[in-house]
């Protein structure tokens, strides 16, 4: 057992043993865990890929007479001001209002970390303490009284692959996906990422002192969408921009999808005990993700196959017996980058390791959005119907319409649909003089509508078959309601009124 | 080898390529072609003992012929080595190398532009010839 002081003394006196993650394997099969952790005193990880989720607080300070902002632009990619009067966030994919998606917040993130100048343009409202209501003008990141990038989700511990079984190429943010499952890509550093090396955030938490993008940052919780129970924990983290390096940040651009921020983490993990020296020893093999196919577009995007990232590091994988090139989106060669430059400022005695001093979530799941589902046919219909027996005499059927006032009714023999009749078809009966039973005057193909049809799509079948009602039925033809356009007329009016 | 060839308006309904071939009787390959109202260039594949004799035949009917050696470019200060690139490419011309840094196999590049852009980073352009 080691305390992160006993670690941090050791680095203070030149004497703390570093490993990059990807050696650990190796050293804990040689040594043994328990020897393992005797050894090693911190294991360095990194990843190095596309984070959409990134953006950064600035501070312009005041202008003489000061504005209040109420929209801002950098190089024309609007920035959110809803926080008070020279404070804004630029958020990575927000796409440039002039440029689109060749250039967007991640561009002006990086273009401020290239000591590049940038143009402001803000409005107003104007008010009496903040009277102008216009600004133009042209900054860099020294004219700022903070550039403090705060990246609400990083660092995922793992994700799905990406492919593709439509005959259509797809554009999206895991890149370019070729038709009939003609590649396959995927993110994440795999047993190189931070999170798979301490699963359960024994020494990742609130607080802990991590590499962001060359400069120091912190954890600052859990990230959003954090999932931890099925292995998708996520992180939000903090940094002054102002001492990131170009080399670990870069803005990109997905064809037809937009703009994104490459963002480089490096999280030391402390080797506490023989546990933490075994959960470091992770190998790719270890760690599984599906493979999905994005063209289906939903949240439930159907699993092609389950694979290990040792498998879609190996560059091919197999579908459907078919071998399939897999490209990776994350830059492998600059996670190792992250992991040796953390572990030399470690060796240099300038980055000592931080407990957290809360530890992350360990039970939460990601949930679905809640949104209003559309209204359906089951909401609108009249339940139960009033319905007639196909042997019923047209005598009786057209009393019935005129005591209950109603114009369409299903004919129905066991309950099973066979028919309907309006009180136009029994009206024209009566009067030619047409008598027996109900079935000889109905219309025998009876247009229907199911509970769970959305009335957009009911409305249109009346429309189309310039009908005024359709039965609703059980997947076995029995009647439970019916629906018809004054129902739906009705609901709209209350709608919209 | 590749060649660029690039013919004016008034010779593209002319039987060129069919005519260099039965002279030369050389495997000629084309790997790309561009056709308009200017005229039209095509990439070339032409097995090395040939190429000589085939740009003399070629130049014979006033085609302009260049070797090409590079055909598309990597801006090595750009790329990040994330790799979007190598599953994009029909002739598998992308591999990462022991370090994990992207390597670029010319000879296999057939032009068609596919990475150029998929690549997120703009790290590739099409040589223009
Ligand atoms: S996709 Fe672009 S950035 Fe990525 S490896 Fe290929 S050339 Fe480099
Ligand atoms: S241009 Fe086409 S063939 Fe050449 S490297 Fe790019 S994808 Fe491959």
């Amino acid at each position: 057992m080691k305390t992160i002081e006993e670690i941090n003394q050791k680095i203070r006196e030149g004497n703390v043993c570093v490993v990059r993650a990807d050696e650990m394997p190796e050293i804990v099969e040689e040594l043994g865990a328990e020897e393992a952790a005797k050894e090693v005193d911190i294991v360095t990880t990194g990843t190095f890929g596309a984070m959409c989720s990134s953006g950064v607080f600035l501070n312009f300070g005041h202008a003489e007479p000061p504005i209040k902002m109420q929209r801002i632009w950098l190089n024309d990619v609007e920035a959110y001001t809803g926080v008070a009067a020279v404070d804004a966030y630029i958020g990575a994919t927000q796409l440039s209002e002039t440029r689109g998606m060749e250039y967007g917040g991640a561009h002006v993130i990086e273009d401020l970390v290239l000591r590049k100048s940038v143009e402001l343009r803000a409005t107003a409202y104007g008010t009496d303490c903040y009277p102008r209501k216009e600004i133009r003008t042209t900054i860099t990141i020294e004219d700022l009284n903070q550039a403090i990038m705060v990246n609400p989700r990083n660092a995922y511990q793992r994700y799905n692959a990406a492919t593709n079984s439509t005959d259509r190429t797809l554009y999206t943010y895991m890149g370019t996906l070729l038709p009939r499952f003609g590649n396959v890509t995927f993110s994440g550093a795999g047993a190189l990422s931070p999170l798979n090396n301490d699963p359960e955030y024994r020494t990742i938490g609130i607080g802990t002192r991590i590499f962001l993008c060359g400069a120091r940052g912190y954890v600052i919780g859990e990230g959003t969408q954090h999932s931890p129970k099925n292995h998708f924990g996520t992180l939000m983290v903090c940094g002054n921009l102002k001492e990131m390096s170009p080399k670990f940040l870069d803005a990109a651009t997905f064809p037809k999808y937009g703009t994104s921020l490459y963002v480089g983490i490096g999280i030391p993990i402390p080797i506490l005990d023989a546990d933490m020296a075994r959960k470091t020893a992770i190998k790719d093999e270890d760690i599984k993700v599906n493979i999905l196919d994005y063209g289906i577009a939903s949240r439930n995007r159907p699993v092609i196959r389950t694979v290990s990232y040792a498998e879609l590091k190996s560059g091919k994988v197999e579908i459907n017996g078919e071998e399939v090139p897999v490209s990776p989106l994350s830059s492998y060669r600059t996670a190792l980058e992250i992991a040796d430059e953390l572990k030399k400022w470690i060796e240099r005695g300038e980055f000592f390791l931080s407990a957290p001093v809360e530890r992350l979530p360990r039970d939460r799941e990601f949930r679905p959005m809640k949104h209003e589902r559309g209204v359906l046919v089951r909401d609108v219909m009249t339940s139960p119907a009033v319905t007639v027996s196909a042997d019923a005499n047209i005598k009786d059927v057209a009393k019935l319409i005129v005591t209950s006032g109603i114009n369409h009714l299903p004919v129905v023999r066991n309950g099973i649909l066979v028919g309907i009749v309006t009180s136009f078809d029994i009206a024209k009966a009566v009067a030619g003089g047409v008598e027996g039973s109900v079935e000889k005057v109905m219309t025998k193909n009876v247009v229907t509508a199911i509970p769970d049809e959305g009335i957009e799509s009911a409305a249109r079948k009346m429309e189309q078959h310039d009908i005024s009602a359709l039965p609703v039925i059980t997947s076995g033809r029995k009647v439970i309601g019916i629906v018809t356009t004054e129902d739906i007329s009705k609901l709209v009016g209350r709608r919209y009124s | 080898m590749r060649l660029h060839i690039k013919f004016s308006h008034r010779i593209v309904r002319n039987p060129i390529i069919s005519q260099v071939v039965l002279a030369t009787k050389a495997p000629i390959n084309i790997l790309r072609a561009r056709i308009d109202h200017n005229g039209g260039e095509m990439l070339l594949e032409v097995p090395d003992e040939f190429c000589k004799e085939v740009k003399k035949e070629f130049e014979r009917y006033g085609v302009e012929v260049q070797e090409v050696k590079s055909v598309v470019e990597h801006n090595t200060d750009l790329c990040v080595d994330c790799g979007l690139c190598v599953s994009i490419c029909p002739t598998s011309a992308f591999s990462f190398d022991t370090d994990f840094k992207l390597k670029l196999h010319e000879d296999r590049c057939v032009q068609c532009g596919l990475c150029v852009t998929s690549c997120p980073h703009g790290a590739l352009s099409l040589v223009t010839i």
